[in-house]
This record gives structure tokens, C-alpha cells and sequence, in this order.
């Protein structure tokens, strides 16, 4: 098994490599000085060029470059943003856990909704209920993040003013961040009306959440779905079912287990569109995470903070694609010879 | 279809092909969406003629005007107008072309591209193979938007870059859906057969594997348009989309939360536009995978 897990974390390595030499082409490839846009100082002093020129060796080949790039970054320096001159590491510290907070709930809700209604449409495949719960995937599928956000903002934060519709929290709470992550900062921080305050920091969470989980939920079930037809057909089950076991245990003991494992490897590849989506969802609702700076970042051209969320976002993916298949392999064996064939 | 109980009247067995789309014309839901589809494309070449009015002619003395049907409304303006009086009619319109019509261009061009080289690295081994993997694994990593945002950040943004942007970004899941299939064909005992029979790589390609992965490219295609369309849409939606000149879907949009309170129609219809040429995409999508399925089972 640590072979296939050494496999994985050279895949790792390598990956990661090949990201931040795409990253290093387009920094050199955008319009601007390279040491400027590496750095993020504008105009600097002779002083600070030559800092600049020392730490990432733009005197040397672009070798040396690219790996002095690798090196600083690593090293968590990434430079200073163009629109405020202050370290990007530092603002991207505070800003992940309001989009982690943001995926993870959603990609919860997604599995919570679309794991039942996936089985649910095996078990009934080619009833009505099937049929319907594929349609309604369909048109949740083919729904714009945008518009979705746009309407749920207009009809229950406006017209029946239900829910807040910008923001984690009320500024009445005054939570110190000290994770970032709203609940917890409300469960470590000593204020007065703490089960008011998760109230209010719930009712932020819900519609950005729900926006977000649409897509994936949808994408939960059809996964699911499949997998489960699969399994369902299989001859273990048929066995069993001959043998007169009762249907739940069939579905929930034996052919679930199986047919899990096909949806979490698809979800980490669903990785990257979910923070795409969760991009727009956060400047619709105005969420302060990495998203919406990023996009912030574009309109102001500030391309040292482009490329940070790139790396940030890149890695993230990646890491989790591998930190899954890690899992997978090392709870089922039969997955382990797969791997080994492919690539 | 009723194959099984007339084969032996049957001159000819019909091709994989012909036996998917017989497949798929069964199935209405899908008949639906590739009618929609059609209705969409025809709009595509035809809209600038019918277009009561150009999509930038103002009317004052028409502001906010809501849809016809409203009885506020006026039928020479038939969905309305927006705060500047330009018809929504007209603009969705000619809107098509740049998010539907756009986006279909987009996606032949980043399929064939893609496919090219998801058939390059499906039919290499060893480190060429690996090597390939890992690059495309690192582009697949870069969430599509983002990708599309930078490279119209370093190209400048006018309506040909946001379209080979949108294209670039779609590139790698051609490439990663091409790569699997192929991959998957290879291991089958048919191609080692063929091999046995000493095709040359051309041939095994052309004649064996193509023919087999055809409905997985047709499937993933369908998957890329719908895509595609979102993407451009969410780009004019951010403003970092078509420049402000182009009527687009998502930009229109984008210009109608503003005034979202008094005049919901400027973002209910464009996102009907949007949802409606989605939704009709993923039924044929969906239609054919089905389709696909059937014709194996």
C-alpha cells in the first residue's frame, strides 16, 4: 500500500510543479515589468530592486527563476498586492476560511440531498420517481449560479425580507476572528448573546450555501445514480436477493459501500467547478472570501494577487484530488491494482 | 427499438451510430431539448433580421417599460424595455449570436484541439504518457473561470479573447474525457486482437478504437457547449466578459440587478435566455448518454 501512496505524493510533487511553471509563464507572459509583477512593488527603490532581483534571480537563467519562484512562494511570500501594498499571504490567511466555511457546507448540503435521491432514483430505475428526480437534476444542472443567487437575493432577502442577503454576520455581534470560521469564532468568543449570534451567522449561511450546493447536488445525484445502477445489477446482489435478504440491507449494507466510493473519487474531480461557482457566489453575496478578492483583483489588474488565487485555489484542488485518493486506496484494496494500470 | 424481433427480415444491421440516434428519438424529453437546440440555431443565423430594432437604438420616451402583456406595456415593445429604452427583445436577440452562437464555435474548435491531443497522450505509454498526465492535470486543477479570467487579463478584453479564452479553458476536459476513453479502449481484447492482425498505429486508431469512443466524444461535446455558454455568461456577468459594446446575455443581466426592484423583467428574461439554451443542451446531452447506454445493454 505505501507503494501506491508514494505514487500518489510523487503525482503530488508533480503536479504542483507544473502549476507553478503555467503560473511563472503567464506572470512573464502579462503585460508589465517581470520583477514587478513577481513582487507586486511598484515603482520600486534601487534598494528594494535589488532585494527583488536577489531573491528571485532574474540576473540568472529562467530555471533559476522558476525555481527562486517556487522557493518564495513556498516560503509564503507572495509578494504584496498592487491596490494596498500589504502582504498577500497575510490577506489570503484571513479571507480562506470564509470560502472553505462556504464549499465545505455546501458540498455537505450537496451530499446530504443528492446521496438519498441518487439511491433513490437507482432503486426506482425507470419509475416515475426516477424520472423525476433526473429531470429536476436537469434543470438544476442548466440553472446559472448567477441568476439563482440573483432571484433568491430579490425574493427572500427583499420581497419577504426573511433573510439577510450580504455578509456573515451582523456587525451588532462583535466577533473577534480568531479562525476565521464564523461558528467557531462565536463558540471561542465570550460575548453576551452568543445563541443570537449563531442565529443571525446561520441565516447569512443559508442562502449562499443552498446557491452553491445546487450544482453539485445535482451533479451528487447523477453520480450516484449511475454507481448504484451498477452495483445494483451486479450478481452479488442478485445472489443475495435470491437468497431472500431484506432490500434495505441489500441497499444499504451491501451495494452501498460499493457504490460510494465511484461518487467521492467524482466529487474531488468536481472540485475545481465547485470554486468556480463559489467565486461568482461570493461577489453576488457579497461574502468575504477568496472569490470575491480575487475578482477584485482583476478589475484592478493587480496580477501578483491574480496569481496567488490561482496558486491557492490550484493547490487546494489538487491537494484534496490527492488527500481523496489517498483515502480510497488505503480503505479499499481493489482499487489499488486500478491504479496501478492507469496513466 | 423493435430490432430484436425483426432481425431476420433486416437487409442491413444498423450501424452503432444510427442504433443511438433511433435510441434517442425515443426518449421525448431529449426530442424536446434538440428542438429547443434547433429553434436556438436557427434564431443564431437569423436573428439580426428579425430584430424589431438594433440593439443600441434608445428610446427615450420608452423607459422601463415592462412587458407586453403588463398593462403598462406595449406590444411594439414586446418584452419591455430597459432604463436606457433599448428593447430587451432586441437585445436578447442579438445576443444570441455572442453567448449561444459564440459558444458553439468555441466548443467544435476546443474539441478538436482537445481531442488531437487527448488521442496523443491516450495512445502513448510510459513517461510521454505520464508527462502529458501531469500537465493536464495541473491545467485541469485551475478552475475554468479563473483560467479565462487570466488570459483575458493578459490579452486584452474584446470579444475574441473572451472566445479563445472560454476555449482555451475547455481544452483540458476534451483532452482528460479523450485520454480516458481511449485509455479504457485499449485494454479491450478486440484492439489487442488488431494489434495480433498487424495494424499500424494509424489504423488501430482509425479503424478499432474511433469508432468505439465516438459516443463518449459526442457526450462530452454536448457537456462543453453547456459549459461554454455558462461561462461566457458568468464572464459578462462579472464584467470581465464581451466589452460593454456586445449585446450578451450575462452582461445584460449583470445590468438588470441594479434594478432589479422596479423592473425584474431586465433579469428574469435574459436568465430564461440563459437557462432555456442550457437546459436544452443538457437534454441532448443527456438523451445521448442515455442513448449510449442503451444501445450497449
Amino acid at each position: 500500500m505505501w507503494f501506491y501512496i508514494a505514487r500518489r505524493i510523487n503525482l503530488f510533487v508533480f503536479t504542483v510543479a507544473v502549476l507553478y511553471l503555467l503560473v511563472f509563464l503567464m506572470m512573464s507572459a502579462l503585460p508589465g515589468d517581470l520583477a514587478t509583477n513577481l513582487s507586486g512593488v511598484k515603482n520600486p527603490t534601487i534598494t528594494q530592486t535589488d532585494i527583488i532581483v536577489e531573491q528571485y534571480k532574474l540576473d540568472k537563467s529562467w530555471i533559476n527563476q522558476y525555481l527562486s519562484f517556487i522557493n518564495q512562494r513556498i516560503h509564503g511570500n507572495f509578494g504584496v498586492s498592487f491596490s494596498n501594498g500589504s502582504p498577500i499571504f497575510d490577506e489570503m490567511l484571513t479571507l480562506l476560511p470564509a470560502t472553505i466555511e462556504l464549499c465545505v457546507y455546501a458540498i455537505f448540503i450537496a451530499l446530504l440531498i443528492g446521496l438519498p435521491l441518487g439511491i433513490i432514483a437507482a432503486v426506482y430505475y425507470k419509475k416515475t420517481s426516477d424520472s423525476f428526480i433526473i429531470g429536476a437534476s436537469l434543470v438544476g444542472y442548466s440553472m446559472p449560479v448567477f441568476w439563482l443567487g440573483v432571484i433568491a437575493i430579490m425574493y427572500f432577502g427583499l420581497d419577504l425580507q426573511w433573510l439577510p442577503v450580504a455578509g456573515r454576520l451582523n456587525l451588532l455581534y462583535q466577533v473577534d476572528a480568531v479562525t476565521g470560521f464564523t461558528l467557531l469564532d462565536i463558540y471561542l468568543s465570550d460575548i453576551q448573546y452568543k445563541n443570537l449570534a449563531y442565529h443571525d451567522a446561520l441565516a447569512h449561511l443559508i442562502m449562499p450555501t443552498l446557491t452553491l450546493a445546487l450544482i453539485p447536488a445535482t451533479v451528487v445525484i447523477r453520480i450516484t445514480r449511475t454507481s448504484m445502477l451498477e452495483e445494483l445489477n451486479a450478481n452479488y446482489i442478485k445472489a443475495s436477493k435470491a437468497r431472500g435478504v431484506h432490500p434495505f440491507i441489500i441497499i444499504f449494507n451491501h451495494a452501498l459501500p460499493n457504490a460510494i466510493q465511484p461518487v467521492l473519487s467524482q466529487i474531488s474531480l468536481q472540485l475545481s467547478t465547485l470554486l468556480t461557482s463559489a467565486m461568482v457566489t461570493e461577489v453576488i453575496f457579497s461574502w468575504p472570501g477568496i472569490g470575491q478578492w480575487l475578482i477584485q483583483a482583476t478589475y484592478q489588474q493587480d496580477y501578483p494577487t491574480i496569481s496567488a488565487g490561482i496558486l491557492i485555489c490550484a493547490g487546494f484542488v489538487i491537494l484534496i484530488s490527492v488527500a481523496t485518493d489517498v483515502i480510497l486506496i488505503a480503505t479499499t484494496p481493489q482499487r489499488r491494482s486500478a491504479v496501478h494500470g492507469s496513466s | 427499438m423493435a430490432r430484436a424481433n425483426s432481425i431476420y427480415q433486416e437487409d442491413i444491421i444498423p450501424t452503432p451510430l444510427r442504433q443511438v440516434w433511433t435510441n434517442f428519438i425515443s426518449y421525448p424529453v431529449a426530442v424536446i431539448g434538440l428542438w429547443i437546440f434547433i429553434g436556438f440555431l436557427i434564431l443564431t443565423v437569423i436573428a439580426p433580421f428579425v430584430a424589431p430594432y438594433s440593439p443600441d437604438l434608445q428610446h427615450p420616451e420608452a423607459l422601463l417599460f415592462p412587458p407586453s402583456w403588463h398593462d403598462d406595456g406595449q406590444v411594439r415593445f414586446f418584452l419591455g424595455t430597459d432604463d436606457l429604452g433599448r428593447d430587451i427583445l432586441s437585445n436578447l436577440l442579438h445576443g444570441i449570436r455572442t453567448t449561444f452562437g459564440s459558444s458553439l464555435i468555441i466548443t467544435i474548435c476546443a474539441s478538436i484541439i482537445g481531442v488531437f491531443l487527448g488521442i496523443i497522450s491516450g495512445m502513448s505509454r510510459g513517461l510521454k504518457s505520464s508527462i502529458l498526465n501531469h500537465i493536464l492535470d495541473a491545467t485541469l486543477a485551475i478552475p475554468s473561470l479563473l483560467l479565462a479570467i487570466i488570459l483575458v487579463a493578459i490579452s486584452g478584453q474584446t470579444l475574441t479573447n473572451v472566445m479563445i479564452a472560454v476555449g482555451i479553458a475547455l481544452v483540458p476536459q476534451f483532452v482528460r474525457a479523450t485520454h480516458t476513453a481511449v485509455h479504457h479502449e485499449l485494454s479491450r481484447e478486440y484492439v489487442v486482437a488488431a494489434r495480433l492482425d498487424g495494424a499500424n498505429n494509424f489504423q488501430m486508431f482509425y479503424n478499432v478504437i474511433l469508432p468505439n469512443i465516438l459516443n463518449a466524444l459526442v457526450v462530452q461535446f454536448t457537456l462543453a457547449i453547456s459549459i461554454a455558454i455558462i461561462d461566457i455568461a458568468t464572464l459578462g456577468f462579472l464584467r470581465i466578459g464581451a466589452p460593454a459594446s456586445t449585446s450578451e446575455w450575462g452582461t445584460m443581466l449583470a445590468d438588470g440587478v441594479e434594478l432589479i426592484f422596479i423592473a425584474p423583467w431586465n433579469v428574469a428574461f435574459p436568465g430564461i435566455a440563459i437557462f432555456m439554451s442550457v437546459l436544452a443542451v443538457n437534454f441532448i446531452g443527456y438523451g445521448l448518454q442515455r442513448a449510449v447506454k442503451e444501445g450497449l445493454g
